[in-house]
């Protein structure tokens, strides 16, 4: 399945980096331009979703969302500075899906992204397999070894983004943000929700979410076949 | 004026009275003359009754008895008779006697009572024409004055429909030679200064607002920059290098975040009145070292800064707050530096014209085309929208210009190129002569050294 197609429209370098380099993480493939002038090329870039700022030079975002979606039904996301009731209205008038106004955080742009590209049925959020762990993308669904595991939607959260990121350690800062978000200020949330995560999967097997000192949680695939006698806790794919 | 009626009342009675009671003696002497000049034997009934009047009485009387004539009644008032109230000496006075040579004695008596009745009567209308008078004097001034006052009322009306919110409302008295009409004139004239003064105040209030919602626009792109460089410092999986690198943009938005709020409240002081440190400054110092400190800064652009020639005329010291002069022309060599391209230099030039010293900044950029030469003052107006907010622009930077040129009595324009391309501004400002005022009559108009 192609991971969707994001084109990204602003002027400002460092929010420019920022936000492609986001969207990429999140698996998306990105095309970012710094200004509306060279239109063609957006144009056939053919992206399932348009993030556009309405003060860029050359055409402006309203202008260029007109002129994307004159040729295909492409779901817009404005994010911009302007915030006037105008200017909303306008951006809904050319057909935008949603209206972000800046600043906004760089995990709520990838979750209104998301949200739309689900809607439109271009997310197809695979169900992971991690081992002997199959965690469900777009509902809090955890099976191990062919059991069932009831977990909220925060632990299925922190699970999914610890699976995303399979082998590699995921700092507190980094899992807590993810989340729930930079207004919270309490790195206990994180143990606390990895104990209770713990306990359940280690119900159905050996241990898969690592401490790594001073680092922070690593989710490792577990070999599903439990005569391998081998915990399996290398295994960075 | 009642005192005066009354006192008028009293006077012309009491005269009136002396003149009646003299009439009256004179009669009776007249009458007692004519009595003692009375033939014998005439008939003594007859005597009486024609010495007898309504104000005189006559008796007769021989040897003390009396024998003609009425009888001595009390005189009663209105009719023949009537005297208690009159006292002896009184009676003596109004009583005539006269002795007839056969021992007639004829007596005549004077009535005062009638006189009495008249000056009683005089009296009584007198009060009663000084009543009606002053009751007519009385309501006529009230009257008088209540219509010359009207337009007082009619001023303590306006006011109120003018605090109501009737602004446009005036007096317009059509005599202004009068102290109503003159007192109507300066109240308009107050309502239309005030009037103006608010509207000055409102205007300024809506472009306050205007203004913060323009600044607010424009924080919101620095703050989006490090909010989402930040978050990619935490979930981007970076190497060393690359989270330096994305700590530094950290660091160069925030400067940025803050060259911008600097700006702005600068922008926001210059609305107020202005607390101007007033000294003389040597231009001509100035402008050498900010020629040399924008050579530094462009020379990191491959540009460079240069006085284009020492004045050979002196440059009187202009007066004014010397940090802000440097910050206008920090301004205007910062902008001319930003679009010159590489190689090329950015020429500052002085000179005097009439009573100003002119400063004229050109480079050999892209220019400013004549229709945006006065909108580029405006605040936030880029011409090239990206690259200006790129290398730190606020987009405030003319308008703050201008502003402190203003401030000083002169101003910042953009004027045609000297040399026929790029871009050339002109700092006004006024100097005043010490010894001579202004410096009008000290007409260098010579071009010091103004190159292209």
């Amino acid at each position: 399945m192609e991971p969707p197609r994001i084109l990204v429209v602003e002027d400002e370098d460092t929010l420019r980096r920022a936000m492609a380099d986001s969207l990429t993480d999140e698996g998306y493939v990105v095309g970012a331009f710094a200004d509306g002038r060279d239109l063609d090329a957006m144009v056939a870039f053919s992206a399932d979703l348009a993030v556009l700022d309405v003060m860029v030079p050359g055409r402006d975002g309203f202008q260029i969302a007109a002129a994307l979606r004159a040729r295909r039904d492409v779901p817009v996301l404005f994010v911009t500075a302007r915030d006037a009731l105008d200017d909303r209205l306008t951006g809904f008038g050319v057909g935008a899906d949603d209206y972000v106004v800046k600043p906004v955080a760089l995990v709520e742009l990838a979750a209104r992204a998301r949200a739309i590209l689900r809607r439109t049925g271009h997310l197809h959020i695979d169900t992971l397999t991690v081992g002997d762990l199959t965690v469900h993308g777009e509902e809090p669904r955890v099976v191990r070894r062919g059991a069932e595991i009831d977990v909220t939607a925060t632990e299925w959260r922190l699970l999914l983004h610890l699976a995303r990121n399979r082998g590699r350690t995921l700092s507190k800062t980094q899992l807590l943000t993810h989340v729930w978000g930079y207004d919270a200020f309490d790195p206990n949330l994180v143990e606390v929700h990895i104990s209770a995560l713990r306990r359940k999967l280690e119900a159905h097997g050996p241990r898969v979410i690592t401490t790594v000192r001073g680092v922070g949680y690593r989710l490792d695939a577990v070999d599903p076949d439990p005569g391998a006698g081998d915990n399996g806790a290398g295994d960075p794919s | 004026m009642a005192v005066l009626l009354v006192a008028l009342a009293a006077v012309t009675a009491s005269l009136m009275s002396q003149r009646l009671d003299q009439d009256l003696r004179e009669r009776l002497d007249a009458r007692a003359e004519l009595a003692s000049t009375v033939p014998m034997n005439s008939d003594l009934d007859d005597l009486a009754d024609r010495f007898t009047d309504d104000t005189i009485r006559a008796t007769i009387s021989r040897d003390g008895e009396s024998v003609a004539g009425v009888q001595e009644p009390p005189f009663r008032p209105g009719g023949p008779g009537f005297e208690p109230s009159l006292d002896a000496d009184e009676v003596a006075r109004l009583t005539r006697t006269v002795e007839l040579d056969d021992g007639t004695t004829i007596s005549l008596r004077g009535n005062p009572f009638d006189n009495h009745r008249v000056i009683a009567g005089l009296v009584f209308v007198e009060f009663v024409v000084s009543g009606v008078l002053i009751a007519a004097v009385a309501l006529t001034f009230r009257l008088v004055a209540r219509r010359a006052l009207a337009p007082l009322d009619e001023m303590a009306a306006a006011a109120r429909r003018i605090a109501a919110g009737e602004r446009r409302l005036r007096l317009q008295p059509s005599r202004v030679d009068t102290d109503l009409g003159g007192l109507a004139t300066s109240f308009d004239t107050m309502v239309d200064s005030l009037d103006g003064a608010v509207h000055r105040a409102e205007r300024s209030e809506a472009t306050m607002r205007q203004f913060l919602a323009d600044a607010s626009h424009e924080l919101r792109n620095p703050a989006a920059a490090i909010g989402a460089t930040a978050e990619r410092l935490i979930h981007g999986h970076h190497d060393q290098a690359e989270r330096e690198a994305l700590a530094l943009d950290v660091v160069r938005e925030s400067h940025r975040l803050g060259r911008l709020v600097d700006d702005l409240l600068d922008v926001a002081r210059l609305e107020g009145p202005v607390d101007r440190a007033r000294e003389p400054i040597d231009l001509v110092a100035l402008l050498a070292e900010e020629v040399r400190r924008g050579d530094r800064a462009a020379s990191r652009v491959g540009a460079t800064v240069r006085l284009a020639a020492t004045p050979t005329v002196a440059v009187p010291p202009v007066t004014g707050d010397r940090a802000a002069l440097a910050r206008t022309v920090t301004n205007l060599l910062d902008n001319a530096v930003h679009h010159a391209p590489a190689g090329s230099a950015v020429e500052v030039g002085l000179r005097v014209d009439g009573p100003r010293v002119i400063v004229a900044i050109s480079n050999d950029g892209p220019g400013v085309p004549v229709e945006d030469r006065e909108r580029i003052f405006d605040r936030f107006v880029r011409l090239d929208e990206a690259r200006a907010r790129d290398e730190g622009g606020s987009g405030l930077g003319l308008s703050i210009s201008r502003a402190i040129a203003r401030s000083h009595g002169g101003d910042v324009r953009c004027v045609d190129p000297v040399s026929g391309h790029g871009a050339t501004f002109e700092l006004f400002l006024p100097f005043v002569n010490a010894g001579t005022g202004e410096g009008r009559e000290d007409d260098h108009s010579s071009d010091a050294g103004h190159g292209a």
